[in-house]
């Protein structure tokens, strides 16, 4: 069974493996997408302990993590004058797309 | 995001380093922090997420001190501009604190009975955490302080109405401590509407998953109640075990607003039980814990209280002086908006030294849930 802290590494490296064929379109060098990485799982990691979510099981808090990645790429792409449409849109759609989560709860919610 | 900007970017805090900063930051007086910032690191959200973890667990102790800190916090927050990539800050964070910061605000002022402020500070906090991610959870515990205000205002139909759905909310969403803080709204209706049994049964249920889940605060608060109403139950036993669980919890934690309003059910027990005296004397500790830190509105329903008490006891003097105490108070912070009438025939009874007795009950009733 992992910890707290394992499942939130394991729930982060799966959702941005996901995530990195939509980040290329930022032309991001490894540097680039290495410290892109760093700064979207400090935030994960501090969303994970603010009070209320605290408790929440980990991969209730994917949809959160894939909404502040885009929020971040868009940040960055910003920075550096990319235009990109990817990560523009609701961010569930991205997730569903991805199959991060699936078709029915992305209606749902 | 280039390899030379990430050397521009400042450092930042790691998650064993906010809570320290945080205190150190509660030690530097405010006109300091400006001029410190950097160095005090007031805007990495390591030390912003300790420093708002800190101030909740001071409210029931220092509000004003609470209040003044979050208010500190808004405005340096509020006046942030965020530059991306070389600030700490990330996505939503400034959103989250500035809406937690006046969640925090709108707390501290409802616990001072500035009810006005607190519905600002709450319309405020709502307004940033509609912009946060799972803003849900975020909003809920707003909505939780919500209840708590219409709570203190005697809207019992409406906070029974609403507190189901707070709860089923925090259940769905897993936020356990929540979920039994908002079931005491529940219990606090039914103690007020004088549905005991069932006010009872459900601090007991709050008593064990507090227990449960190791927290020492919810645990206090739901054994006082326990004892104030077993007390009213007219129970000693039972209220007296209670308190005596209760207050070595309360006074570990410095929280003055249970301890006072523990102290307020022991005078009601005894004056039940015709002990006028030692009833007095209990309604006096709660009163010092309320003045203590500055709830007035407490404080003025204790004077109430006292002046009724004085009354039984043929000391019209004494009791005239609580009432003349009381009065400003209650005006100063509009404290019973349904009760105006009983506080205009009270006013004019003092006014006539002939004090209305039914207008003072009358009007302390409107405390009930604040004092005892």
């Amino acid at each position: 069974m992992l910890n707290r802290e394992d499942q939130l590494r394991s729930v982060y490296r799966e959702t941005f493996d996901l995530l990195r064929p939509q980040l290329y379109q930022l032309r991001l060098s490894e540097d680039e997408l290495e410290s892109f990485g760093e700064y979207v799982y400090s935030w994960f990691e501090r969303f994970s302990r603010r009070p209320g979510n605290e408790w929440m099981s980990i991969p209730r808090l994917r949809v959160s993590l894939v909404s502040g990645a885009c929020t971040l790429a868009r940040n960055l792409a910003e920075s550096k004058g990319v235009s990109t449409s990817s990560f523009v849109g609701d961010p569930m759609h991205l997730a569903v797309q991805l199959g991060i989560i699936s078709n029915e709860k992305g209606a749902d919610s | 995001m280039s390899g030379a900007v990430r050397n521009f970017r400042r450092r930042r805090l790691n998650a064993e380093e906010g809570l320290p900063r945080a205190q150190r930051v509660l030690e530097t007086p405010f006109e300091e922090r400006l001029t410190s910032a950097a160095e005090l690191h007031l805007d990495d959200p390591e030390m912003l997420l300790a420093l708002l973890g800190l101030l909740p667990k001071m409210w029931d102790a220092a509000p004003k001190k609470v209040l003044e800190e979050a208010t500190f916090l808004y405005g340096y927050l509020e006046s942030l501009e965020i530059r991306y990539p070389t600030d700490p800050i990330l996505i939503d964070e400034r959103e989250y604190f500035l809406g937690e910061s006046a969640r925090i605000a709108g707390t501290a002022a409802r616990f001072l009975s500035r009810r006005d402020d607190a519905r600002s500070w709450f319309d405020l906090a709502e307004a940033w955490f509609l912009a946060t991610e799972n803003a849900p959870s975020n909003l809920a515990r707003l909505g939780y302080q919500r209840l708590a205000l219409r709570l203190e205002e005697r809207d019992f139909e409406g906070v029974l109405k609403l507190a189901p759905h707070l709860v089923a909310n925090f259940e769905r969403m897993a936020m356990v401590e929540d979920a039994v803080r908002a079931r005491f709204l529940l219990a606090v209706v039914l103690k007020e509407k004088g549905r005991l049994p069932e006010a009872v049964e459900i601090f007991e249920q709050i008593a064990e998953r507090s227990r449960a889940i190791s927290n020492e605060n919810l645990l206090g608060w739901a054994v006082m109640n326990l004892a104030q109403t077993y007390g009213v139950l007219g129970d000693a036993e039972k209220a007296v075990a209670a308190a005596a669980e209760a207050a070595p919890l309360l006074r570990k934690q410095d929280n003055h607003v249970a301890l006072g309003k523990l102290q307020a059910g022991l005078g009601l027990l005894l004056r039940t039980k015709g002990q006028i005296a030692g009833a007095m004397e209990a309604f006096r500790n709660a009163q010092r814990e309320f003045s203590e830190i500055a709830l007035h509105a407490d404080a003025a329903s204790m004077h109430l209280i006292l002046a009724d008490l004085l009354l039984d006891a043929e000391q019209p003097a004494q009791a005239e002086w609580e009432i003349r105490a009381a009065l400003p108070i209650i005006d100063e912070y509009k404290l019973v908006p349904e009760g105006i009438a009983a506080l205009s025939l009270l006013r004019d009874s003092v006014r006539r030294r002939q004090i209305d007795r039914q207008a003072l009950r009358g009007l302390h009733g409107y405390f009930r849930d604040a004092g005892a």
